[in-house]
């Protein structure tokens, strides 16, 4: 049995009283603003809403899921859940407290979403990102254009200036997230790894619901806590989680509680999220778009050999032995992304298993039963 | 590369020379204006069987999804099979749509995923799109016509090139898209050894303003009551302009429709004996009955007088520049039907067919809910539009464009009676 983290107790307040926990009371009762974003690509440049003095937030479902009645009646059921979810939560008021919201064209779904966000709720939606499929020199040259364009519009709705000592100060702690988040994965990739998949996802989860600040002082203290007290979650096969973006911390847990550990993801709000740092030079705006395009690619990204080769290196990294792939239902993507994935995973012979869910699953009967036989299979 | 696989192509020719009474292929005999149906099957079979000689010769033949503009293949002198169309029609024709169902089922390709998309995947899968070198698909506007791009390159192990396509129609966007084009003829240029003929682009680009003038023209001629167009003609219409762009076969078609409705305008003669309702199509009728619904339709005295997805423009109108001609790609694809109602905010979309269900005095609006298709995102929003700002309603028909399992023609036929009834009694309130 592992020792607890007491300072992930600290972080999990986040994750409570979803979404209005007690770190976005206690901002707003400062008289301090929150805007929230969403893109399951995570492409929204939460810096520049940092810089304003702002608390960008993640705006994502609940982790469980939800009957969708108001949502249906907006967004057909042939739009993923993802956005169903998260627009049910703020047509019954669980957002109420944003001052603002952010999009972008991620996926047909995304922008459904902002389209009726816009349309039917008094929360103002500040701006979509345009955002490109491809990470050239010209993709990054415009959507620097596209950050431009959207701090403008940050300033003017909230009568305010963004500077760029602003801006780099907020890069520098967004880098240093990263930086930390970079460490957590490394103790993952251990033979015995420390911390299992369902702490990181804690972890992952509330990272997009604090200020950074906090919540970089708090994962300092949960390695160093961690690395201390040697402990070993590690069982079974090492398993890779791949596909839609994915916060019921339940869902691996369960799957860690079959028998497998979780060593690494490719997934919103895992690696997706987190990886590669701002390198901060005379232009911020630049250094951000060539960040964000060239962070861990997404499946709407060409050439898709790009992901492709990141993926296989996740595999090589944490010695995974087995990969679930998951697809929300009616995601735009991922479930074009899956055949594509599988067919490269049997050359590399890796083991993979397919998943077809709604969004804040934490895992069905028949879904545990195939993740099961799946870790009978591959453990031999 | 997969081996060449012509069963398919022959099948589909071989079904479409034979009688019928669909959308391409239509004989029927109380049809007054036979003339320019029979064209259009002509063309469409003219295009099937260049591509197949093309095919045959072991041409370079390039694969452009929804949305890429033909005008540059046509330039090069690069054959380009239009995948969406092909696929589909050499399915339907041949009869083989459910087969492909099961084929992009076995390929892991979930059934959550439009139904079109899947018949391209498995066409890929199987080899039957013949002679195809290289994928050219747009990124944006319809996740999926660009995600099934991917996977068929995949399947025939060929490269791929996505064109970036931005969210908001402004210059800055416009120029992106039109850098997207150049590096598209380089990397076509690289691929099949052909130059672009710059000055055949600029010729071509000047037809296709030609085309959309004349099709300017037909669009205000169907604001007449009673409406002088066929509904089936629309989607003729949208077919030849993609595949036809930039063509004096195109042009001559456009001119021969836009005479034909001048012709029936001046004599007061519509389409149909009596018009019962004019309707406005919000998205795409059901092609597994080869658009037959449309006839069928009118035989009730129902006509589609705007489609969303092809008469349906942006503010204004944006004059081709052959001196500009990626640039003025460019604004046809944003002001243009089809994206200029889909692509950027939900409030275009609205503004446009609001202002058309006014001009063209609509009496109902029919939105075909394509099976998952995510585009269907904006039917609530739609219908609320027509209903608060226009006073009418809209017909929610939930089917597929191509799988007859979600809604059969006869099932479809039966919601649009219903509506009907539900249009007649507004009438009598009236």
């Amino acid at each position: 049995m592992n020792s607890e983290i007491s300072a992930l107790k600290e972080i999990n307040k986040a994750n409570a009283n979803f979404p209005y926990n007690e770190y976005i009371s206690r901002w707003k009762k400062e008289g301090k603003k929150v805007v929230g974003w969403n893109c399951c690509s995570a492409l929204v440049p939460e810096e520049v809403i940092h810089a304003a003095g702002i608390l960008p937030i993640w705006v994502t479902g609940d982790s469980k899921e939800l009957a969708l009645d108001n949502a249906n009646i907006y967004l057909t059921n042939h739009t993923c859940s993802v956005s169903r979810n998260s627009l049910e939560q703020a047509l019954t008021g669980e957002y109420d407290f944003l001052d603002g919201f952010v999009s972008t064209y991620n996926c047909d779904g995304t922008r459904r979403l902002a389209d009726v966000w816009g349309l039917n709720l008094s929360i103002p939606v500040i701006y979509v990102l345009s955002t490109p499929r491809k990470f050239t020199e010209r993709a990054k040259e415009f959507f620097a254009e596209e950050i431009f364009k959207f701090k403008q519009r940050l300033e003017k709705h909230f009568n305010l200036e963004i500077s760029d000592d602003s801006l780099y100060k907020s890069i520098e702690t967004y880098n240093n997230t990263r930086r930390l988040m970079g460490e957590l994965y490394n103790l993952r990739k251990m033979d015995k790894p420390p911390i299992s998949g369902a702490e990181s996802w804690q972890i992952l989860n509330a990272s997009g619901r604090m200020p950074k600040e906090k919540f970089n002082r708090l994962l300092e203290e949960t390695i160093a806590e961690v690395k201390q007290k040697k402990r070993n979650t590690g069982k079974g096969s090492r398993l890779m989680i791949i596909g839609n973006i994915l916060n019921n911390t339940e869902f691996i847990r369960n799957i860690e509680e079959l028998g497998a550990t979780v060593v690494v993801d490719a997934l919103c709000p895992g690696i997706i999220y987190w990886s590669e740092l701002v390198k901060a030079d005379s232009d911020p705006i630049r250094s951000l778009s060539d960040r964000y395009l060239s962070k861990f690619h997404q499946a709407r990204f060409i050439p898709y050999e790009a992901r492709w080769n990141e993926v296989s290196k996740l595999i090589d990294e944490y010695k995974v032995d087995g990969i679930i792939m998951e697809a929300v239902r009616y995601c735009s993507h991922h479930p074009w992304d899956m055949p594509r994935l599988d067919m490269r995973l049997k050359e590399k012979d890796i083991p993979v298993l397919n998943l077809d869910i709604e969004y804040g699953t934490g895992m069905t009967g028949q879904v545990k039963t195939r993740v099961q036989a799946f870790l009978e299979m591959i453990s031999g | 590369m997969k081996d060449l696989d012509m069963t398919l192509w022959d099948g589909a020719i071989e079904a479409l020379e034979k009688p019928g009474d669909g959308w391409i292929n239509v004989d029927m005999e109380d049809t007054t204006s036979l003339l320019l149906d029979k064209r259009v099957k002509d063309l469409y079979l003219k295009y099937m069987k260049d591509l197949r000689d093309s095919a045959r010769r072991d041409e370079f033949i390039a694969g452009p999804f929804t949305g890429v503009p033909l005008e540059i293949f046509r330039a090069m002198d690069i054959p380009a099979v239009q995948i969406i169309n092909l696929c589909c029609l050499t399915s339907l024709a041949t009869g083989n749509v459910q087969e492909c169902q099961n084929i992009a089922g076995d390929q892991g390709i979930m059934f959550e995923t439009c139904g079109v998309h899947r018949v391209i995947a498995s066409h890929f899968n199987k080899g039957w799109v013949p002679g195809v070198k290289a994928i050219i698909r747009l990124l944006g506007a319809c996740d999926s016509a660009s995600n099934s791009g991917g996977i068929s390159s995949d399947f025939y192990g060929i490269p791929e090139f996505g064109l970036d396509f931005p969210y908001y129609y402004n210059e800055s966007s416009v120029k992106y898209y039109a850098s997207e084009l150049e590096n598209l003829i380089k990397f076509l240029e690289d691929l099949s050894g052909k130059k672009m003929n710059w000055d055949k682009l600029k010729e071509t680009v000047k037809l296709t303003g030609v085309m959309r003038k004349l099709t300017r023209e037909i669009a205000e001629l169907r604001k007449t009551i009673p409406s002088p167009m066929e509904s089936r003609r629309a989607w003729q219409l949208n077919w030849l302009s993609w595949v036809y762009a930039g063509t004096q076969e195109g042009i001559d078609w456009l001119t021969a429709v836009r005479d034909d409705l001048k012709r029936r305008v001046a004599e007061k003669r519509g389409v149909v004996k009596e018009e019962r309702f004019r309707l406005m199509d919000l998205f795409m009728a059901p092609m597994h009955c080869n658009l037959k619904i449309l006839n069928w339709m009118q035989e009730q005295g129902v006509v589609m007088v705007n489609e969303a997805l092809i008469f349906t423009w942006g503010k204004e109108d944006v004059e081709m520049d052959p001196s500009q001609p990626l640039i003025s790609l460019a604004h046809k694809l944003y002001n243009g039907p089809l994206m200029g109602t889909l692509v950027g905010p939900i409030e275009n979309g609205i503004e446009y067919i609001v202002r058309d269900a006014i001009d063209y005095n609509i009496d109902g609006a029919v939105f075909w809910q394509t099976n998952a298709c995510r585009q269907s995102g904006v039917i609530h929003a739609w219908k609320e539009a027509l209903s608060e700002k226009v006073g009418v309603p809209t017909a929610v028909i939930e089917m597929d464009l191509i799988d007859t399992t979600i809604a059969t023609y006869d099932q479809i036929k039966e919601k649009l009676e219903e509506f009907f009834e539900t249009l007649e009694s507004l009438k009598g309130r009236a």
